[in-house]
């Protein structure tokens, strides 16, 4: 039986859950990426001004004067997508929680359950996608998950594209063999070096050619999958949100107090931890740096020996490493660190030197802490390491921020139980 | 002295607030009501407003309208201008 994968993919998803969030955001051309300095994506009024994710903010700015950007709110995003794969399995349990704007379901056999052709099947939950979460998405109809990925580009936005084993062929010839998931730019000009321009080229191919170039086992797939034959099969486990946490700031003037710069970095980790915490993720790996005022940048990444979120443990972990990088008398400008390998909190693995019991009671004081920050405000406790790093002026401000957040019901990263539902201002 | 223990039935005897006050929780939004357009209607300057993003609705719901000053509370009647984004379904209100 021909599978019935569809393929949904928000459209230009954070720039569009902010004006989902902010209505006089509407029509206007919205790039989302503040805090980075780079877009993290552009709503289709910047697009169509030219505004690409690859340019810096500077070019954006010129080339687009009346963009608005905005940081990006990896929480709200977070909800929107949760809500997205929830709507989605209402239809049915066969759902892939692909990426934060992304997801696969399953669709085959339920054109009997709800009398209805597998089209008007996957347009029925886009609709209710669009119409509940107030944004568009891209779908594609197609019998594997490459085919339907590729499916979901034609027509954006809000585009429908039903790719069958028929008119396969068709819409192939029109997608560049670079565009198809899981071809790199490395591979594409190797396959255009052999005179493959497009999908179908690729997929016309004999299997025996195949073989004679050696294509790698990951490409060969690719070749079932733009044939029609369903080669990945949907991956139904819950996925965490998020892939890494990074917090990092930048102190004016630059330092040579080597307390200081330790101080700073212990802060952003326990602002990462703080962070981790509240997402119920813990961080397997961690990279953290140093910049000098001269730019330089010293970075180290380093395994954890148990998945943690306690910033007591990855400061132990941190603080040798430090000592290495540290280099006297040369003045530095900002620290960082990011949280990798997130796994969620509730998957523990058991190790061997009984780090894990420690791990749990470590885990009361966390949770006093994290209380005792949601309601007097970030940073009325905090390690002693970060001392140095924490600005009265700021505490007090943060104090004031988090009544603000309580007058107006929104939550935080406080709880995860909490019911999260986005608050969008006033009403008359 | 003192209490005796409830019985582990008696505790389950319990309403979930997010449960009691949301029909679709993956279509529900919150916003604050306003001025006191609705006062008739005992939604009062300061409550919150549950709604849902839905085409779901009839004559006489009160639904959610947004337009160029920002979102409204109105009562949908056939013919109505205005884009419609969703119909109210609840409100809350806090005294302390």
């Amino acid at each position: 039986m021909e599978r019935q994968i569809v393929h949904f993919d928000g459209d230009s998803f954070f720039a569009s859950v902010e004006v989902a969030l902010n209505h006089t955001l509407r029509g206007k051309p919205v790039v989302t990426g503040a805090e980075r300095g780079a877009a993290t994506s552009a709503s289709y009024e910047a697009k169509r001004m030219g505004v690409s994710r690859s340019m810096t903010m500077k070019q954006i700015k010129e080339i687009c004067p009346n963009v608005v950007v905005v940081n990006s709110d990896y929480r709200a995003y977070a909800i929107f997508a949760h809500r997205m794969y929830a709507l989605v399995r209402r239809f049915t349990p066969m759902v892939e929680e692909y990426s934060v704007d992304e997801c696969f379901a399953d669709i085959t056999g339920l054109d009997v359950v709800y009398k209805k052709s597998y089209p008007e099947i996957a347009q029925i939950i886009k609709e209710k996608l669009e119409e509940s979460l107030g944004i568009t998405f891209g779908v594609g109809l197609a019998p594997t998950k490459v085919l339907a990925k590729a499916a979901s580009k034609f027509n954006k936005p809000a585009g429908f594209t039903h790719i069958t084993l028929e008119t396969r062929r068709d819409y192939l010839a029109r997608v560049a063999v670079g565009a198809v998931w899981g071809i790199g730019t490395a591979t594409a000009t190797q396959l255009q070096a052999l005179g493959i321009a497009t999908a179908l080229d690729f997929a016309d191919k004999s299997f025996a050619w195949m073989q004679s170039q050696h294509m790698h086992k990951t490409h060969r797939a690719l070749w079932y999958e733009l044939n029609g034959t369903l080669v990945h099969e949907l991956s139904l486990e819950h996925r965490t949100d998020i892939q890494s946490i990074i917090k990092s700031r930048t102190f004016s003037p630059p330092s040579t107090n080597k307390t200081f710069v330790y101080s700073q970095l212990a802060k952003n980790v326990e602002r990462a931890c703080e962070r981790a915490r509240a997402h119920g993720v813990r961080a397997r790996a961690i990279t953290f740096y140093l910049k000098t005022q001269s730019f330089m940048y010293g970075r180290i990444e380093l395994d954890l020996p148990i998945a943690t979120n306690d910033p007591r443990d990855i400061l132990h972990a941190v603080k040798p490493q430090f000592e290495k990088l540290y280099r006297p008398g040369v003045p530095y400008r900002a620290t960082g660190i990011s949280l990798r390998s997130l796994v969620p909190q509730d998957t523990f693995t058991v190790d061997f030197f009984g780090e894990g019991e420690k791990m749990l009671q470590g885990a009361v004081v966390l949770k006093s802490i994290d209380a005792i920050n949601h309601r007097y405000g970030n940073q009325s406790v905090f390690l002693g390491s970060s001392m140095q790093a924490v600005n009265y002026r700021e505490r007090s401000r943060a104090s004031k921020a988090a009544k603000r957040v309580e007058k107006v019901l929104m939550q935080s990263e406080y709880k995860k139980k909490s019911l999260d539902i986005p608050f969008l201002g006033s009403v008359q | 002295m003192g209490f005796a223990a409830p019985a582990d039935d008696e505790l389950a005897d319990t309403v979930t607030i997010g449960r009691y006050l949301l029909r679709d929780k993956d279509a529900s939004y919150l916003l604050q009501m306003s001025g006191d357009r609705f006062a008739a209607d005992g939604i009062l300057h300061g409550d919150m407003i549950i709604f849902e993003r839905s085409r779901d609705f009839r004559v006489g719901d009160i639904v959610v309208a947004l337009g160029d000053d920002g979102y409204s509370l109105e009562y949908f009647t056939k013919g109505m201008r205005g884009q419609i984004i969703g119909v109210v379904t609840g409100s809350f209100r806090k005294y302390k």
